[in-house]
């Protein structure tokens, strides 16, 4: 009953009147969160998960590593681009994790860069802190800013003897700054709250985030099957809601070879689908 | 293109030095009168109307025409439509003084009322590749961000749409002019629908014109910094 309350709680403290970035619209993540429609804040499959809750590392029991490349709105004559790249590190003392993504097009770059460190507090909650920053740039100006991430996770535990569940809370951007190059305030309200659960079985997953940002709205959901033995199957569909609605549907495969996994996923917006899908490519790799 | 126009002036005539072109916009490069370059000013000025598609020629005194004379106009023409319709006009300025208005004399062909320019190749889109002025944009340094083009073929008058969005999707502005097949010069002052200068970042763009038979579109990104 307390954990219902307390993702309530969760749930009413997104609906804060916060709006939105400009720059770092698109979600850094990877090929394998992509294809499940960014639906990750409950999840800790893949080292892609630092960007989506700094508690996530905390569940890590080898050392893992990934990267993707993407393109965005293949249709454009110059499509945006993405790389992003992160790592987690286990350890006895808990986990530590650093992530990077960049995003490039004609006359704008931005990156964000950050590090964290999880861990377990109690066998069902797992919490964790990144510190991060974001930077932009274009022609003559430039701008960089430092903000904090919170997460945690609440493993639920079985729910049967073949299903698993876990929920998952994250603020993020805590304390970024909404100033623009010139030191004029750009109307952004820069944090975040992410509500999330991830159910699993032995050989399906799925998640469900929902994250408020002002008066702007997320809904993610995604779905792994597994087809045959290495391989997976993915769906996921996202629904943005600002002054209008952007719902984007994703599908991915993912293979696992040995120690490394290979990931893609197909992005494509249905309110934007004129300019094009996003495709991306992910690597990643785990060892002891 | 060269239009060339064989004007036939009767002694005691008033005489020509005004000759209008409706029908196209030319980017005049020079004016030649029966082999004669005329110099730019000093004999002659050129004013274009885009909008309208006309192109307007006035001699000065010096180059005033009196005499049965072969004027040539070599230029580059901004067509509109597959097919052009190119009407000539002549009028004199003396006789613009002496009666208050312009009476203009229409050109006749031997055949055609009308020259007509055929484009050669495959018909072209309804909207020609887009310019955006400023590459990042500021709106406090730029004031707004213009985005230049043509649309062509279009026989119905229709909406012109501009659609700025953000990269996650939301739909920051909505302009919409109304027109036919002309060139366009829209801009965006880097405002969102509640009138708030938005947020550095990447931004989308799309155009789209819609046809009786057809429609266009067009779409790429520009950049908002400051």
């Amino acid at each position: 009953m307390s954990l219902i309350r307390a993702a309530l709680c969760s749930l009413c403290l997104s609906l804060c009147s916060l709006p939105a970035n400009a720059a770092f619209e698109v979600g850094a993540g990877g090929a394998y969160t992509a294809s499940l429609g960014g639906a990750f804040s409950a999840g800790v499959e893949s080292a892609e998960a630092v960007w989506f809750n700094p508690a996530a590392a905390a569940k890590q029991r080898v050392a893992r590593a990934t990267s993707t490349h993407g393109l965005l709105f293949a249709t454009l004559p110059e499509s945006p681009s993405t790389n992003s790249a992160a790592l987690v590190w286990p350890s006895s003392w808990g986990t530590a994790q650093v992530g990077y993504a960049n995003l490039r097009a004609d006359q704008w770059s931005e990156s964000s860069l950050l590090m964290g460190w999880a861990r377990s507090v109690h066998p069902r909650l797992a919490l964790g802190a990144q510190l991060s920053t974001n930077s932009w740039h274009s022609g003559k100006y430039e701008r960089r800013h430092w903000a904090g991430n919170i997460g945690g996770l609440y493993e639920v535990g079985w729910l049967t003897s073949h299903t698993h569940m876990r929920l998952s809370f994250v603020l993020a951007n805590w304390a970024a700054s909404t100033e623009s190059a010139s030191g004029r305030q750009t109307g952004q309200r820069a944090r975040s709250y992410t509500v999330g659960l991830q159910v699993k079985t032995t050989e399906r997953l799925l998640l469900v985030d929902v994250e408020g940002q002002g008066d702007e709205w997320q809904v993610r959901a995604g779905y792994e099957a597994k087809l045959r033995a290495g391989l997976m199957l993915r769906v996921g569909a996202s629904a943005f809601s600002g002054e209008t609605l952007n719902r984007t549907w994703h599908t991915g495969l993912g293979y696992e070879w040995k120690n490394v996994q290979f990931d893609y996923a197909f992005s494509h917006s249905v309110d934007l689908g004129s300019f094009g899908a996003t495709h991306r490519f992910g690597i990643g790799c785990f060892w002891n | 293109m060269t239009y060339s126009l064989a004007l036939q002036i009767a002694e005691g005539d008033y005489g020509v030095d005004i000759v209008r072109l409706d029908g196209v916009a030319l980017d005049v490069d020079d004016v030649v009168i029966d082999g004669t370059i005329l110099g730019f000013g000093d004999e002659y000025m050129v004013s274009v109307d885009v909008e309208n598609a006309q192109t307007k020629l006035v001699f000065t005194e010096a180059a005033s025409l009196h005499r049965d004379v072969v004027v040539e106009i070599n230029g580059r023409a901004l067509f509109l439509a597959e097919t052009t319709a190119v009407q000539p006009k002549v009028a004199s300025s003396e006789q613009v003084q002496a009666d208050g208005y312009t009476n203009w004399q229409n050109g006749r062909e031997d055949s055609f009322a009308s020259w007509s320019v055929r484009a050669i190749g495959a018909p072209g889109q309804l909207l020609s590749e887009i310019e955006v002025s400023a590459r990042p944009f500021s709106p406090y340094a730029d004031g707004a961000v213009d985005f230049s083009f043509v649309v062509a073929n279009l026989t119905n008058p229709t909406d012109v749409v501009l659609a700025i969005y953000s990269l996650n999707g939301n739909r920051v502005r909505r302009l919409v002019q109304n027109g036919g097949a002309r060139a366009y010069k829209m801009s965006w002052d880097g405002r969102g629908e509640d009138d708030e200068i938005v947020a550095p970042g990447l931004y989308l763009y799309e155009l789209r014109v819609m046809g009786a038979n057809d429609h266009g579109g067009r779409r790429g990104t520009c950049v908002v910094a400051y």
